[in-house]
């Protein structure tokens, strides 16, 4: 699904972000990515969500090989993956249903086929009760199964998180993994980034380890 | 799987992204008009500067419009006022008259007598009784030639007043066109200077509402980096923006259209008065209906490159971040 071949990325500011790195994920695995904030890890996200370019090396998603797409072709390619942030990025104007049916909407779907994926996912994560209401009137728990939502309504077949859960408490932050396990069990490849060593231990998945751009461990 | 997921990724089928093209269109434009109405204050100042930009030109070039109306009228109106010597015979003058009625160019000859003249004069100039102390009558006797259609050009009209001019029994032929020409030639300079100031406030329209664009770009950065993080196209993120530039536009020729409307109604009752007075059944043009039309698609183009020109720019910098 992903595969880096000695990618490096080197920011204009000089700063030297990835080295050489090298990895693969197949299609319906599911990994975790480590490391100090600064060791990479929101670069290598940034890399596979098409925000960023590799200034050295090959990317490829899906077996094409995306390095040098066009900036036309991007958004395309992003219809396919579903991104978590850590800080949700919902639309604070819109009702929790709208901000699940954005993608769907950009991609064009019919607004009843739309309606109904939108049900479902929001279903998923647990709040199909609240879809009426605006993000600001949710806990922070609550918004980021929202992101999650939108993340997933298009049944993209990669997912990525950038630390979901790092202003979650313990529990809730061990429901939204759980959830990704979901996710995982039924085909999508999954990526987490994350630095909470404790709760990802509990979890047996496949762990990269980035320190100064470098992969240091993986199982 | 791989290759049907990757066929899926790098080209989506076309139809469908067309139907969901136009489906989107009538939305975006309700949406667009909608957010323009929910800041009522914003939207009405804004439209009132650029239809005050729009209706300046739009003015001046109607009352361009009305004085070359005007001088057309009086062009119609030209003629040649031969005055006699004071020692021509009554014969002579006579003489002269079937003259003139004789040839082709003129349409009608009248003859004044000097009372006849004198006459006119005490009743339009109100000088009437100051005029009766006179013991001996100052005026001559005139002839008025008008010329016919085919003589009327400026100097057809020119060289018939000089042959007259030149005859013995002839004091004066004067033409009564200078001051038309001279009308004429400053109406030419008028709408020059009326086409310069056009170009620069439609520049100034277009920053306006490329300003305009660009401040509520902004405020929606956040809102752009999302829906592009979802896989929104340029052209997606663009279709608002460019539909409020559009609105502002259309609303602004309105606006406009409005202004130049009242400003005529409010100068028509001194206009006639005006008019009256001269002794002219002349009424203000105002806008007809395809000029009404032209104003707005003005508007409506303005806005439109005003908007294209911000969004070019400003929505291409902004890239999502994580």
């Amino acid at each position: 699904m992903i595969q880096f071949s000695n990618v490096s990325k080197r920011y204009a500011s000089g700063q030297e972000a990835l080295k050489n790195l090298s990895f693969s994920l197949e299609r319906g695995e599911m990994a975790f990515l480590t490391g100090h904030s600064g060791a990479g890890k929101s670069t290598v996200l940034k890399l596979i969500s098409l925000i960023e370019r590799p200034t050295a090396g090959q990317f490829l998603l899906s077996d094409k090989d995306v390095t040098r797409l066009s900036s036309r072709q991007v958004p395309y390619v992003r219809r396919q993956m579903g991104v978590v942030f850590q800080n949700h990025r919902l639309l604070s104007d819109r009702t929790v249903f709208d901000n699940v049916a954005l993608p769907l909407s950009i991609a064009g779907y019919p607004p009843k086929e739309a309606a109904k994926k939108v049900r479902a996912a929001l279903d998923k994560v647990g709040l199909l009760s609240k879809e009426k209401m605006r993000p600001i009137m949710l806990s922070g728990g609550e918004q980021q199964r929202v992101g999650i939502a939108r993340a997933m309504v298009n049944k993209p077949s990669l997912l990525l998180a950038d630390e979901p859960t790092g202003n979650l408490d313990p529990d809730l932050s061990a429901d939204i993994m759980n959830l990704f396990a979901e996710f995982n069990r039924v085909g999508v490849t999954v990526l987490v980034a994350s630095h909470d060593l404790a709760l990802i231990a509990k979890l047996r998945y496949r762990m990269l380890t980035l320190r100064d751009g470098q992969l240091v461990g993986g199982r | 799987m791989a290759k049907r997921s990757s066929a899926k990724t790098f080209k989506s089928n076309w139809r469908s992204r067309f139907r969901s093209y136009l489906r989107s269109h009538p939305e975006v434009a309700r949406d667009s008009l909608k957010e323009l109405i929910g800041t009522p204050f914003a939207t009405f100042m804004t439209l009132v500067v650029l239809g005050i930009a729009i209706s300046l030109p739009a003015g001046l070039q109607i009352f361009l419009k009305n004085i070359e109306h005007i001088s057309q009228q009086w062009q119609g109106n030209a003629q040649i006022s031969v005055f006699f010597k004071g020692d021509v015979s009554e014969q002579q003058q006579l003489s002269l008259l079937h003259d003139f009625q004789a040839r082709v160019e003129f349409d009608d000859v009248a003859f004044i007598t000097a009372e006849q003249a004198l006459e006119e004069f005490k009743e339009l100039s109100g000088f009437g009784e100051a005029l009766d102390y006179l013991d001996q009558n100052p005026l001559p006797a005139a002839v008025i030639l008008k010329p016919g259609q085919a003589y009327r050009s400026p100097e057809k009209l020119e060289a018939l007043a000089q042959e007259i001019n030149a005859m013995n029994a002839v004091d004066l032929a004067q033409l009564d066109m200078q001051w038309v020409r001279r009308l004429q030639s400053m109406m030419i300079l008028g709408g020059r200077a009326v086409t310069a100031l056009s170009l620069f406030l439609s520049l100034a329209v277009l920053m306006i509402v490329g300003n305009t664009i660009r401040l509520t770009i902004e405020n929606h950065r956040e809102e752009i980096e999302i829906i592009k993080l979802v896989g929104a196209t340029d052209g997606f993120v663009r279709r608002p923006f460019i539909y409020s530039g559009v609105w502002l536009g259309l609303l602004s020729g309105g606006v406009a259209w409005v202004l130049i409307r009242f400003t005529l109604g409010w100068l028509d009752g001194p206009v006639r008065q005006l008019a009256g007075l001269y002794g002219s059944q002349f009424e203000l043009i105002g806008l007809s209906f395809s000029e009404s039309m032209q104003l707005l698609l003005l508007g409506l183009l303005l806005g439109l490159a005003g908007s294209w020109l911000a969004v070019g720019r400003h929505i291409r910098d902004i890239e999502p971040q994580i």
